[in-house]
Order: C-alpha cells, then sequence, then structure tokens
C-alpha cells in the first residue's frame, strides 16, 4: 500500500529536470557509442592500407575544430542535415517513412529559385520569407503525393517517396535543361535569385550563412508543432496507435497526409536555404545526397528532435573531418562512406536484446 | 502434508527493484505430487517469485530447499538440470519451426552438423504420448491454436525430465474448452508424480484445479490454505485484503427516455461475411443493457458499428434523438457518446503515450487545455492529475507513458477519459477482461455509478456473471441476430446458456 501514497500534488522541478536531462542524454548516448564503434573498426581500414592511424584518425576528428574556417564549414555542412533529418523525424513520428527528402529538397530548391529571381523587386527579408513559403509548398505538396497515395490506396509510402526522389530529380533537371536555363551558363543551371536573397554569412570565410540559423528555427519550431499542439499531439497519436487515433475521433488519413505535407515542407525549405546561401541559384546536382544523409542522422537520433539536431553536426563533422584528412594525410576521403556504411549496420543493433534473449533461451535449451 | 519433505521450500525469498519491493521475505512450501495454485492480483509478486525459482531473478535475500537441500539456481538452464520447468504467460517458441523442433531446439538428436528429423519426430511423439498430452509433431507452430502451443511449451519442459511445472497464468489465453483440456492435462501431470506450480488469478480455477493455494498481496505471502477449507469469496478476501462484492449491489433502476436507438441494423465483418443482422433495440437514460453471447456472434461489430468506426450496410443508429448512422466519430461523441473499447491496448489507449495525452486526446478543445491549437502544459498536467485522482488510478503521473500501468489502472485510464466529457451513452465493451478481482469491482461499480446518474448504459460481454449482475435487461446475440430478451433479474446462467448456443429462440422461424 505504500506504493499508492505517492504524493500528486508537488510538482518536482528537480526531477523533472533530470529526467528531461536523462531522456536527451539517452537519445544522445546510444547513437555516439555506434559512432565510436564505427570509428574503431575504421582504424583497421586505414592500418590495412598501410596508413597512420593516429595522424589520420587526428585530421579527421579534430581538423574541424582547429580553426574558424574549418569549423565553419562543418556548420555549413550540418544545414541541410538538419532540414532532411527533421522532414524524416516528423513523417516517422506520424507513423510513415519518408525516404523523399532528397526530392522533395531537389523541388523546394527549384521553385525557391524560381520565385527568387522572378520577385525580383521585393525587399530582401520579404523575398527570403516569400522563397522559403514557394519552396515549403513545393516539397509539402512533392511528399503529400506519397501520403495521399498511402490514405487512399494503401500505397506504400517507402517506395513511393524513394521513387518519387528520382522524379523529382529528372523533373527539375528537365526544366533546368529547358525552360529554365540560364543560357550564359555553361551548365544547366538558372539564373541567379536576386541579390538581396543572397543569405549573408556568418563566419567569413567559411561557407555557413544566416541558413544554419533558419534551420535551427526550422528544428525548434518543429519541436513545438510536435509537442506543445493539439495536431502535434494528433500526429503521435496516429503514429503510435492508429486504431486508437480512429477511436479519438481522428481522421487517421487526413493527418496522414497534412504529416507528409509538413515533413517535405521541411525538406524543401532546405533546398531553398542552399539555393540561398552556397550557390545562389538552382544547379542539377547542388546536393551530394543531403537527403539520404539526413535520414541517416536522424535515425542516428533515434527520431527524437534533439537527437537528430545533435546528429546532424556530429555526421557533419565526420563529413568535414574526411575532407581535411584527406588534404592532411594521404588516407582518402572515402573513408567516410565506410564509416557511414557500417554505422548504418550498427544501427540495426537494435535487435541485440532480442537476439540476446534467443542466445540464452537456447543456453537454457542446451 | 507437512510431515514429509516439501519438493520445494522457499525461506525468505525477498526481491527488490529499485524502491519497489515485489517480494518481501516470502515462504512457500509445495509437497511432492500436488497442485498448488498462487494466486493473487497484478502485480502482487507472483510471477517475479516463480522467475526466481526459474533462475531468471536473483533474490536479493533468502533461500531455496529443494528436496530439504540448500540449491542456487543461477539461470534457467541450472533450473532445468533441477528437474524443475516453468510455461510462461507468453509463448517462447518459433513459429516457422514443427512442434518436435521446437521441443527439441539447441538438442536435436544427429551427428555434427546433420539433424535427424525423423528421430525427433518421434521422441516428440513418445514425450506426448507418455504425457497423454495429444499434438502433431510435424505441424508448424504458426499453424497451431493457442491451446495447442501452450500444450508444446509444456512438453518441452518436460522434455527436460522436470519434476515442477511451473505454470504461469495459463488460462489467460485460453478458450473455456482449452481451459478445460489443459485442466485434464495437469490432473494428468499429477497422476504421474509431477508437482505443479499455477499461477491465476481466476477464483473458480482453483477451486476446479488445485489441491491447496497461497495467496500473495503486496508482495506478501498471507496464507497457504487446503482449497477444500476456503470459498471463492474467502479466497477474494485474501487476495484484495478485503471483502469483495460478487454481485454488485444496485439501487433499483428508474429508466428514462430513450438515449439509444438502434433500428434494423445489419453490417459485415472484415472479411465480408454478414455479421450483424437486423438488430433494433433501445437502451434507456439510467438502464443498463447488457449483450450477452459467445465472442464471435457479432457483438463486435455491432459495437464498431455504434462507435462509428466502422459503416453498417443497413439500418439506422440514433443518439437522443439524433440520427448519426452517417456521421463520424467526433460527431457522435459530441452527441454524448463514449465508449469503452473491446481491448484496452489497441483503441483504449496508446501505450507509448503519456496518461495526460491518453486522457486528453478527445478533449482538449472541450476541457480548454490548448487556446488556438496550442496545448498548455500547465493545464493538461492539471487536469490530468486532478482525473488521476478522481478515478484513483494508481503509481501514475500525468507524465507516466500508459504501458508502465497495470490493466486495472489502464482501464481507469480509459473510464476516466471516456466519463470526463459528462456523456449520455457509454458503450463498455468486455470492460472488464483481463483484470483482477479487485479492479474488476472497481469497473462494476462505476458502470452502475453512471447508470444510477442517468446515463444509458450498453454492456457487450462474453463473460456471463458480469451480465447477469449488471444489467437491468439482457440481449443475447447468436450469429448476428438478438436471439432473446429478457429483464436481468429473471435471467439465470443456464437459461442464457441455451440462447447463446443457438439451441433456443424468441424467433425460431428466422435462421440463416
Amino acid at each position: 500500500m505504500t506504493r499508492d501514497s505517492i504524493p500528486l500534488d508537488e510538482e518536482n522541478t528537480a526531477a523533472r529536470f533530470s529526467g528531461a536531462l536523462r531522456s536527451v542524454g539517452n537519445a544522445v548516448l546510444q547513437p555516439i557509442m555506434t559512432i565510436v564503434f564505427a570509428l574503431l573498426i575504421g582504424v583497421l581500414v586505414v592500418v590495412a592500407i598501410g596508413q597512420d592511424p593516429i595522424a589520420a584518425y587526428h585530421a579527421f576528428l579534430f581538423g574541424s575544430f582547429d580553426n574558424a574556417l574549418d569549423f565553419g564549414n562543418l556548420l555549413a555542412k550540418a544545414t541541410p542535415l538538419i532540414t532532411t533529418g527533421i522532414c524524416v523525424m516528423i513523417a516517422f513520428r506520424g507513423g510513415a517513412f519518408n525516404i523523399g527528402g532528397e526530392g522533395q529538397m531537389y523541388l523546394g530548391a527549384f521553385w525557391g529559385a524560381v520565385a527568387g529571381f522572378t520577385f525580383v523587386s521585393l525587399p530582401g527579408p520579404l523575398l527570403i520569407v516569400v522563397i522559403i513559403l514557394v519552396a515549403a509548398v513545393a516539397g509539402g505538396l512533392w511528399a503529400a503525393i506519397a501520403g495521399i497515395l498511402k490514405a487512399l490506396w494503401e500505397v506504400d509510402e517507402v517506395v513511393s517517396t524513394l521513387l518519387l526522389n528520382y522524379v523529382a530529380m529528372l523533373l527539375t533537371q528537365y526544366l533546368v535543361d529547358n525552360q529554365f536555363k540560364d543560357v550564359t551558363a555553361g551548365a544547366p543551371m538558372t539564373t541567379y535569385v536576386a541579390n538581396q536573397a543572397w543569405l549573408p554569412q556568418i563566419l567569413p570565410p567559411s561557407a555557413v550563412t544566416v541558413g544554419l540559423l533558419i534551420a535551427l528555427a526550422v528544428a525548434i519550431g518543429t519541436w513545438f508543432l510536435m509537442f506543445r499542439t493539439v495536431w502535434g499531439a494528433r500526429v503521435r497519436a496516429v503514429g503510435t496507435n492508429r486504431r486508437f487515433a480512429q477511436a479519438m475521433g481522428i481522421d487517421v488519413r487526413r493527418v496522414l497526409i497534412q504529416t507528409m505535407f509538413i515533413s517535405g515542407a521541411v525538406a524543401g525549405i532546405g533546398g531553398a536555404i542552399e539555393v540561398m546561401g552556397v550557390e545562389h541559384r538552382f544547379y542539377q546536382s547542388f546536393s551530394p545526397g543531403f537527403g539520404f544523409l539526413g535520414l541517416t542522422a536522424a535515425l542516428l537520433g533515434r527520431l527524437n528532435p534533439w537527437g537528430t539536431l545533435a546528429m546532424a553536426f556530429v555526421y557533419a563533422a565526420l563529413l568535414n573531418g574526411a575532407a581535411i584528412m584527406q588534404i592532411q594525410t594521404p588516407v582518402p576521403n572515402p573513408l567516410v562512406n565506410i564509416l557511414s556504411g557500417i554505422i548504418v549496420v550498427l544501427m540495426t543493433a537494435q535487435a541485440r536484446p532480442s537476439i540476446a534473449r534467443f542466445l540464452r533461451r537456447k543456453g537454457a535449451a542446451a | 502434508m507437512t510431515t514429509t519433505t516439501p519438493l520445494i521450500e522457499l525461506k525468505g525469498i525477498t526481491k527488490r527493484f529499485g524502491n519497489l519491493v515485489a517480494d518481501d521475505h516470502v515462504d512457500l512450501s509445495v509437497a511432492e505430487g500436488e497442485i498448488q495454485a498462487l494466486v493473487g492480483e497484478n502485480g502482487a509478486g507472483k510471477t517475479t517469485l516463480m522467475n526466481i525459482v526459474f533462475g531468471l531473478l536473483h533474490p536479493d535475500e533468502g533461500e531455496i530447499l529443494l528436496r530439504g537441500k540448500p540449491v542456487t539456481i543461477r539461470s534457467p538452464l541450472a533450473a532445468a538440470r533441477l528437474g524443475i520447468g516453468m510455461v510462461h504467460q507468453h509463448f517462447k517458441l518459433v513459429p516457422s519451426l514443427t512442434a518436435a523442433e521446437n521441443i527439441f531446439l539447441g538438442r536435436e538428436p544427429g551427428k555434427g552438423i546433420m539433424v535427424q528429423g525423423a528421430d525427433t519426430v518421434r521422441m516428440a511423439a513418445e514425450l506426448a504420448e507418455r504425457y497423454q498430452l495429444e499434438i502433431d509433431p510435424r505441424a508448424r507452430v504458426r499453424f497451431l491454436s493457442v491451446g495447442q502451443q501452450q500444450r508444446v511449451e509444456i512438453l518441452k519442459a518436460l522434455s527436460y525430465d522436470a519434476h515442477l511445472l511451473i505454470l504461469d497464468e495459463p488460462t489467460a489465453v485460453l478458450t473455456p474448452q482449452e481451459t478445460e483440456e489443459l485442466f485434464h492435462v495437469v490432473r494428468e501431470l499429477r497422476a504421474r508424480g509431477k508437482t505443479v506450480i499455477f499461477i491465476t488469478h481466476k477464483l473458480n480455477e482453483v477451486r476446479a484445479v488445485a489441491d491447496r493455494f497461497s495467496v500473495m498481496r503486496d508482495g506478501k505471502l498471507v496464507a497457504t490454505v487446503a482449497t477444500g477449507e476456503a470459498t471463492e469469496a474467502d479466497i477474494a478476501r485474501m487476495m484484495v485484503g478485503r471483502d469483495v462484492l460478487f454481485r454488485v449491489t444496485k439501487p433499483e433502476g428508474t429508466p428514462g427516455r430513450t438515449v439509444l436507438q438502434v433500428h434494423g441494423l445489419s453490417g459485415l465483418r472484415v472479411d465480408g461475411t454478414p455479421a450483424v443482422r437486423d438488430v433494433s433495440f433501445e437502451v434507456h437514460a439510467g438502464e443498463i443493457v447488457g449483450i450477452a453471447g459467445v465472442e464471435g456472434n457479432g457483438q463486435s461489430e455491432l459495437a464498431e458499428f455504434i462507435c462509428g468506426l466502422r459503416p453498417p450496410t443497413e439500418g439506422r443508429i440514433d443518439i437522443d434523438g439524433v440520427d448519426v448512422t452517417r456521421q463520424s466519430v467526433v460527431e457522435r461523441r459530441s452527441a454524448g457518446l463514449a465508449f469503452v473499447a473491446e481491448d484496452r491496448m489497441d483503441r483504449g489507449v496508446s501505450p507509448s503515450m503519456s496518461i495526460a495525452e491518453n486522457l486528453a486526446a478527445p478533449h482538449y478543445r472541450r476541457a480548454g487545455l490548448a487556446t488556438r491549437g496550442i496545448v498548455s502544459p500547465g493545464r493538461l498536467r492539471r487536469w490530468a492529475r486532478s482525473l488521476i485522482r478522481q478515478f484513483d488510478i494508481r503509481n501514475a503521473q500525468p507524465a507516466t507513458p500508459a504501458q508502465s500501468l497495470s490493466g486495472g489502472n489502464i482501464q481507469k485510464v480509459v473510464l476516466a477519459r471516456e466519463l470526463t466529457s459528462e456523456p449520455k451513452v457509454l458503450l463498455a465493451a468486455q470492460p472488464s477482461r483481463g483484470l483482477d478481482v479487485g479492479a474488476t469491482e472497481s469497473v462494476h461499480r462505476t458502470l452502475i455509478e453512471q447508470r444510477s446518474e442517468g446515463r444509458a448504459v450498453l454492456l457487450v460481454s462474453s463473460e456471463l456473471s458480469e451480465i447477469l449482475s449488471l444489467s437491468d435487461r439482457i440481449l443475447v446475440m447468436y450469429r448476428g441476430r438478438v436471439v432473446h430478451e429478457t429483464a436481468g433479474r429473471d435471467a439465470t446462467d443456464e437459461g442464457l446458456g441455451l440462447y447463446m448456443m443457438g439451441l433456443k429462440s424468441d424467433h425460431p422461424g428466422e435462421s440463416r
């Protein structure tokens, strides 16, 4: 009976704070362990190709933090990973896998660029807002296609979002090769967006811009949307137990389509940030697969908003570190691809407890 | 029974999980060749205690004597060597393997890596023969019924030459017929000199199968008693620690106006076959109408049609005079409908979400928990806390995930959510399924209170005793039709049973 007499009235602020801290800790600790383990395996690879692992890892791990330029470049690399990671996180919370972040980002970047060189008379801040909105709608509608297909005909969104990536990339390629091509440029790309929409650098001469702040604002806004609004509660109800959501009177199909729209919108905003911050125009193959890298960041972050944010930075540090390592040591850049592969494999180690249980049972049976 | 050395004796076993004392200095003694029931409410510490005996957990204090000799059971493997077998509540079988392969998993006869499949089958068949447990050794486990899977588990335990067999709530997943067969098996095992510990919280099972029973409450062993010396009421009192009302006393009802009206309702199952056929009835304010029937005769679908979770093919549903047949769940809820879904973990709660969010799911706007769609965490927390207090939900904080509560407390969360909007109609489907006596009693009291407050209550249950003790009127469903209607006070078990099995009908003309 003593168990029942926990005082319910006092708000234990300290306990709640430490609880929150613990949950963030848990969200970050496991993926860090995964990465550390992958790095250890990487040592073997470096040794196998006859290089000095200490020198290579020194450049790889600490290169990004040596000076402001390299650190700024790390932040620049993190920017698109934040938005594509958050994109995956939103859909997952609503019970859907969106692996079409890449395509949604392409459409956001393209239509954002179009808006940027069309509404040239608008003042800077307003034009930036317009570009972001246009990009969000473009990415959102693209993702909503998969949402509608799933809501109406149970089309698996894993397949549809994946395939729509290629449609999006080819569509933008077609448009930028024809109607929207800048004829003065040698490669398929649009004309520049109006000068006032170029995002200012915040750590010159590095590549990081105000876009990082926009991405952080999007991440915080997403957290608020998912955990502080009725809509977010509905999304999470659908994501955790669809039949419960139905019984609560939630229109599961509508919420699913809305979730996909918001998820794609965030990816689209990521595309617009790249356009306004980096190339200042849309050009085909502006992304080295940010959509997929963001997917990895989100999964490493256990699909928790803060975890995803943290892992976007960690992953950017790996990417940036690999580039620095390639410059400073003879170890080639693709090491980071090997590490990513190992990380993805290790992430499936979530199955570990059940394997252990299975082995124990077999042990009991023997 | 105490003259000879007990087969197994636990002395002062204590197990703590953090601040929670799961088992508190438990002394338990089980004689060779007896069936001893271990009873207690959910969370009383029964399973923890048995997991200690089976080597899955290690006690913080106390010792275990096997045939008078102290033993340390480090692992299930060690337990098996000592002749202790356990069948868990959730089976641990490989669905894609055959019954025989499951029984001898990891010990397949054969040379090297070559497995002699035929030998496995023969050995399994011999084992089944010896204990008269009929199974098909070649059948793949995933195609077996739950009762048959349980036999495979029992055979697996016996294949280690177990003398002591622990069955953890073995009947929770069984149909009444399968339960009967299990009792037969257990008695058969006793006849062959095996000792059985039978965990349960169902009183009738204690009476049906056990020689003695031990009662646990709040981690302590209350008493060990010979079954013949106790009535079900005695056992319940020991489990709960106070008198338990089996037949809830309810004041004379005063049915008012018609609140729920179902007219000519028909509809299909998920597989497209007819589930409900031309069902009509009314439920009045201040009245409990019980729908009895063997499960699978259309009651679940009827409930889903009324809630708006599935569309019927024909007929009409009115709530307080408003035709809601084509309306959404939200519209029906605002017309005054509340419902307790038949499977708590399926439609009743989202297990991983917090209690507060589970309580608030349909109420954000109505209860003023959000302004312009933005939730006020403080208001949500205070609102949830007041419901937790009002409905006496134990071990609960607003932020606790629903899944960490016991079944009875999860059901309280569901009831709190559904009743806080002061509905006109409450549809309660299998509201006490899987709950222990104490929790069942509390659910029943809540339903009676709702009736006294003038709500119309529609109770759908396959538990006949529940229908009989609560209902003012009873309808019996058989093959999708209402075959019988009677006043609650006139009904008896046997009488309703004939209608439930389709042997009698008020309208014998209409069939199929």
